[in-house]
């Protein structure tokens, strides 16, 4: 068992017996201890492994989520490093944390589809990252109770949240993608839907700096990473379980998410796709006419059926505020309260699928 | 008070807005004399089914009272048209609405009665007319000149001459000096109502 390599063998952390096991050690991206700015009481980047058992905050924050007992307390402590505390792979949450975003971008995606059938793309970009995106699960992590440490190191205690803040004069690159972006090409919707990630924004450029808030994005992969040890260690199920309570029970105001450009127009073109009656605005009431604050109350019709309805101080204001309302409410049709999603085919003995509805696409005017 | 009193109605006759003449009645001007009346006028009695239980006389009942106020309807709820076919909802709400449409129901008045110019009357010929003249003086043929002289609208004008090239830079720089000339001339108080106005419709748009 002896190596020209084995000096430095003993000095490195491992997580398992196995790992101890290898002659030679080969680091990835940084090799720990070499790194020379580091306070000799901190030896290593992130805090060690059996460190997590002596943690009073870690088993409180197992406790409080009520993870399964299946999910150890070593995992829980990985989840707290962020690839900028510790650049190691095999000691930071990157490759949890990229496992856990796959899982709670799934399943955000299957609810709003199967929810929201009739979504546009962009609202449906927007309420995906309302319920999982960084910003989103930041606070989640924050309403956990999780803190961060001041610095990053061995001697700190496994949990808090440990990463790095930028270092003074860091120059941030524009905000670049993996293709080129200034070309004659427009940056549509299409090509959001094909080249961009979940939310519809650009991938940064490998080695690129864009990240402005190294405090947000660690909060977010923490929480990405522990759906993802949650996954890992306790299954599928289990991982859609926390999904659902942590994630998916938050209340999105969607209605509040639209802005229409030419309602009134729109309005119009879905009624002769879909083959209703051309839209009429009609007055249902109004008072003060002539004054100086009346108010109309417009509705608009299609043949007998009242599709929306709007108030405003003028008749044009209240037509498009009803107009609104129409396509709203044909935006956000949904087949009922608790739609089935693919993903509860994979339960035991579960009922046989119904197709949930497929719309054939917003409405282009 | 008694001179201002009288003065207001008659300045309001003069400024041409006759709804004005109803703050003749006493209900609407509303001081320290009129406070009684006023208060006693508006006193209504609650709908007994309102008053609480702890009143002396409460109405026995066992159900729920859902009497909510007026407000525009939620777009969460869907209209029937817009259900699609396959949605179980469907069958049972024609079903419903069928029962009570029997019968024939008196729409509401609609906004515009009738368009003011007409539709779909122009030929292929009549539109090289209107690129014709525009290529010919387009200063002199504005958009609002040849809708009038062809009877259309000027929307229609404007998507006949998305392919004409007539050069409008200079008369579209005009226009915007103009307007910005006419917007520097408000007072705080059209800006402020015209700001609002803007506000407002933007709010409209985003159905807020």
């Amino acid at each position: 068992m002896q190596s020209p390599a084995g000096n430095r063998t003993q000095q490195s952390r491992f997580q398992s017996s196995s790992a101890a096991m290898q002659e030679d050690l080969i680091f990835e991206d940084d090799d720990p201890s070499t790194s020379s700015s580091r306070h000799p009481t901190s030896p290593y980047a992130s805090p060690l492994p059996e460190a997590a058992l002596n943690s009073a905050k870690l088993a409180a924050l197992h406790a409080r989520l009520a993870l399964p007992k299946k999910l150890p307390l070593q995992t829980m402590a990985r989840t707290l490093v962020d690839s900028t505390a510790d650049p190691n792979l095999r000691f930071n949450n990157a490759s949890l944390a990229q496992l856990g975003g796959s899982i709670i971008s799934f399943h955000v995606a299957e609810f709003l589809l199967c929810t929201y059938p009739r979504l546009p793309m962009a609202i449906l970009f927007a309420a995906a990252a309302a319920y999982g995106g960084p910003r989103t699960l930041a606070i989640i992590a924050q309403e956990w109770g999780v803190e961060t440490a001041a610095y990053p190191g061995s001697e700190v205690d496994p949990g808090l949240l440990q990463f790095s803040k930028l270092k003074p004069g860091t120059k941030l690159g524009e905000l670049g993608s993996v293709r080129f972006d200034t070309g004659p090409w427009r940056r549509g919707m299409s090509s959001r839907v094909v080249l961009d990630d979940e939310f519809g924004d650009t991938i940064p450029k490998p080695g690129v700096e864009v990240d402005s808030k190294p405090t947000e994005s660690a909060y977010s992969n923490f929480v990405k990473a522990v759906v993802g040890g949650i996954y890992a260690h306790a299954g599928r199920e289990a991982a859609k379980k926390f999904v659902r309570e942590h994630i998916l029970s938050r209340h999105l105001e969607i209605t509040q998410l639209f802005e229409f450009k030419d309602p009134v127009r729109e309005l119009a073109v879905l009624c002769k796709r879909e083959e209703f009656e051309y839209p009429v605005a009609r007055i249902l009431s109004e008072t003060g006419r002539m004054s100086r604050s009346p108010v109309f109350v417009v509705g608009i019709y299609s043949g007998h059926e009242k599709l929306g309805e709007g108030a405003g101080a003028s008749l044009a204001e209240a037509r498009i505020r009803a107009s609104v309302a129409a396509l709203k409410a044909w935006y956000l049709y949904s087949p009922g309260n608790n739609v089935r999603v693919p993903s509860d085919m994979e339960s035991a003995n579960a009922k046989p699928w119904e197709p949930v509805h497929i719309d054939i696409g917003e409405i282009i005017h | 008070m008694e001179a201002r009193l009288l003065r207001r109605p008659v300045a309001t006759l003069f400024s041409g807005h006759s709804q004005c003449l109803l703050a003749l009645n006493a209900a609407s001007s509303r001081h320290e004399s009129s406070y009684r009346r006023s208060r006693s006028r508006l006193n209504v009695k609650p709908e007994p089914s309102f008053l609480p239980s702890y009143s002396k006389a409460p109405v026995q009942q066992d159900h729920i009272i859902f009497n909510p106020p007026s407000s525009a309807p939620s777009v969460l709820h869907t209209p029937l048209s817009f259900l699609p076919k396959e949605d179980k909802r469907k069958q049972l709400l024609v079903a419903t609405a069928k029962k009570f449409s029997s019968t024939p129901m008196r729409l509401p008045p609609p906004i515009r009665t009738k368009p003011k110019v007409p539709h779909h009357h122009l030929s292929d010929a009549d539109i090289a007319e209107i690129l014709k003249l525009k290529h010919q003086d387009p200063d002199h043929w504005t958009n609002a000149k040849l809708a009038r002289k062809f009877n259309c609208s000027s929307l229609f004008i404007s998507i006949c001459l998305t392919q004409c090239t007539a050069d409008n830079t200079k008369r579209k720089l005009e226009l915007k000096q103009k307007k910005e000339a006419i917007e520097a001339r408000w007072g705080p108080r059209r800006r402020k109502a015209r700001e609002e106005q803007e506000r407002r419709f933007q709010l409209a748009y985003r159905g807020a």
